[in-house]
């Protein structure tokens, strides 16, 4: 909260600045709760266990979220407490679905505050914490995985953190700098210029999708402002470990890892049905517009950023259903496992997929023959039933979350494809709104998709030790009683 | 030094691959319209 304070004492926003200041005394106050009640794990002297290592993880994105929300409702942009939280979880879970009100009104502090929520978000709250504190803490790899994080860069995890943090921030240098020249090029002053590259890089690069306008990437009207995000979104789209290998020089990794070719199958898929359906239909007629206009949302859908070019209501009018089935599958798919992307990710549709394979080959060969399949992620990996099985239960949590969602949209009376295509949105973590996510709408949906954004984010397992801790510890009260 | 060079080989690497990407992406467009 120390830099929106700055931003808004650089800016002469003084309200906002008071705003930051009561936030961060609230927060420093609970901090300062917190350690004294956790003294001892911090000194070393109680073992983290997998279990509350979860627990920490999925509980730590509660408490920030309250926590985080404190600046909204000071700002007097969102009606309620609950408004609030739904952004702050929006940008935590790099969804970018958007309650505030008068966006294009609000002050340059609490943009930066929200831009650098997906950003954090992004990276993963806890790889934040282990990058920066200096001290060695207790269980600290099973919080990092409880926030869906497993691949170790290094065999330190805090280095592992710190890698994660170091390509971000060359990619904040260099993508910023883009965006910020393209800005100027399009008739934006420097210093608005940089400040829109800059929350425009974090949203993108974090394939959050928040922007610091109402009318998302379509203010800028402009095709090159259009292809450095879709750069940059694909790139934050990929996997920590993918990049890493990379910059290490294993560029083949480029072609042979298996989440890109996933990725670049369905996308390629995906695109290529969207653009001749909707050229068919006479929606976009030209390449430029039906590039601008399909591939770009398809690829936005795809890596779940949110970033949207066409109105909330054209996906419902113009896209038809084939359209809106489309931008759902893509949705649901995602980008890469460890990376800022949500979605049942490429690795697990890679995975299961091939496993499919696998099996049909199986029953196909002769009986003695033994074969061993084998996937390549950064190194190669025998493609076992349990990994397949891993991938698949995942994949089932996501479908039954989307179903559940869905269900809940069309109970309160919106019509199937809008409610499927917002459940999509806020499971897959992606953004885009078919014009469901409004301040009016019913606040047990508003709550759901909260929780949707949240499971999606930590990928179920940490939020269910959390379920099955609560169960558990009601259960030995009641017994007790 | 070594590393420093892999290291922005490996970025102009990335950032080649994603312009490819979107070049391949725009002539499949540009062949589904026509």
């Amino acid at each position: 909260m120390v830099i929106p304070l700055v931003t808004s004492l650089a800016m002469s926003e003084w309200n906002p600045a008071l705003d930051f200041v009561i936030s961060i005394s609230v927060s420093t106050l609970v901090g300062c709760f917190l350690m004294t009640v956790g003294r001892k794990t911090r000194r070393g002297e109680v073992q983290v266990d997998w279990k509350y290592g979860y627990i920490i993880a999925a509980l730590s994105w509660i408490m920030l979220m309250f926590l985080c929300s404190i600046p909204y409702l000071l700002s007097g942009h969102t009606g309620s407490l609950l408004d609030g939280c739904f952004d702050v979880m929006s940008g935590f879970t790099t969804t970018g679905l958007v309650l505030t009100q008068d966006l294009d009104h609000i002050s340059t502090g609490l943009n930066m505050w929200r831009h650098m929520l997906t950003f954090v978000g992004g990276q993963g709250m806890v790889v934040l914490a282990l990058s920066f504190l200096g001290k060695h803490i207790g269980g600290a790899y099973k919080m990092y995985c409880g926030e869906g994080k497993d691949v170790k860069l290094l065999p330190n995890v805090k280095n592992t953190a710190q890698s994660i943090w170091k390509i971000s921030m060359i990619y904040l240098l260099v993508g910023t700098l883009a965006l910020w020249i393209c800005g100027m090029s399009i008739g934006l002053s420097p210093l608005p210029a940089f400040f829109h590259g800059l929350f425009m890089f974090e949203s993108a690069w974090s394939t959050g999708g928040f922007a610091p306008n109402t009318q998302n990437i379509m203010y800028y009207h402009s095709f090159s402002f259009e292809i450095i995000t879709i750069i940059l979104f694909v790139l934050g789209s990929l996997n920590f470990g993918l990049h890493y290998a990379i910059w290490q020089g294993k560029k083949k990794e480029m072609v042979k890892n298996i989440e890109v070719q996933s990725f670049f199958i369905t996308s390629f898929l995906i695109s290529a049905f969207a653009v001749l359906k909707l050229s068919q239909t006479g929606v976009y007629t030209n390449a430029v517009s039906s590039f601008r206009r399909v591939v770009y949302n398809v690829l936005s859908a795809h890596t779940t950023t949110g970033f949207g070019n066409v109105y909330a209501r054209q996906f419902a009018n113009e896209w038809g259903d084939f359209g809106i089935l489309l931008m759902v599958i893509a949705m649901l798919i995602g980008g890469s496992a460890c990376s800022t992307a949500g979605g049942f990710k490429g690795l697990r549709v890679g995975i299961v997929f091939k496993g499919i394979v696998a099996d049909i080959k199986k029953i196909l060969s002769p009986e003695r023959n033994i074969r061993v399949e084998k996937y390549h992620h950064i190194k190669d990996y025998v493609l076992d039933d349990p990994t397949v099985k891993a991938s698949a239960l995942i994949i089932v949590c996501y479908m039954v979350l989307f179903a559940i969602t869905t269900l809940l949209g069309t109970f309160y009376g919106y019509p199937l494809a809008d409610s499927a295509f917002e459940a999509a949105s806020v499971s897959g973590n992606v953004g885009l709104s078919i014009g469901v996510t409004a301040a009016s709408m019913p606040a047990v949906l508003k709550i759901q998709y909260i929780l949707a954004m949240y499971l999606g984010r930590l990928e179920f397992i940490s939020v269910f030790a959390l379920f099955g801790f609560v169960i558990g510890g009601v259960k030995k009260l009641c017994v007790k009683h | 030094m070594r590393k420093r060079k892999s290291e922005v080989l490996g970025l102009l690497t990335e950032v080649l691959s994603a312009v490819l990407y979107c070049g391949v992406f725009f002539a499949l467009t540009l062949l589904a319209v026509r």
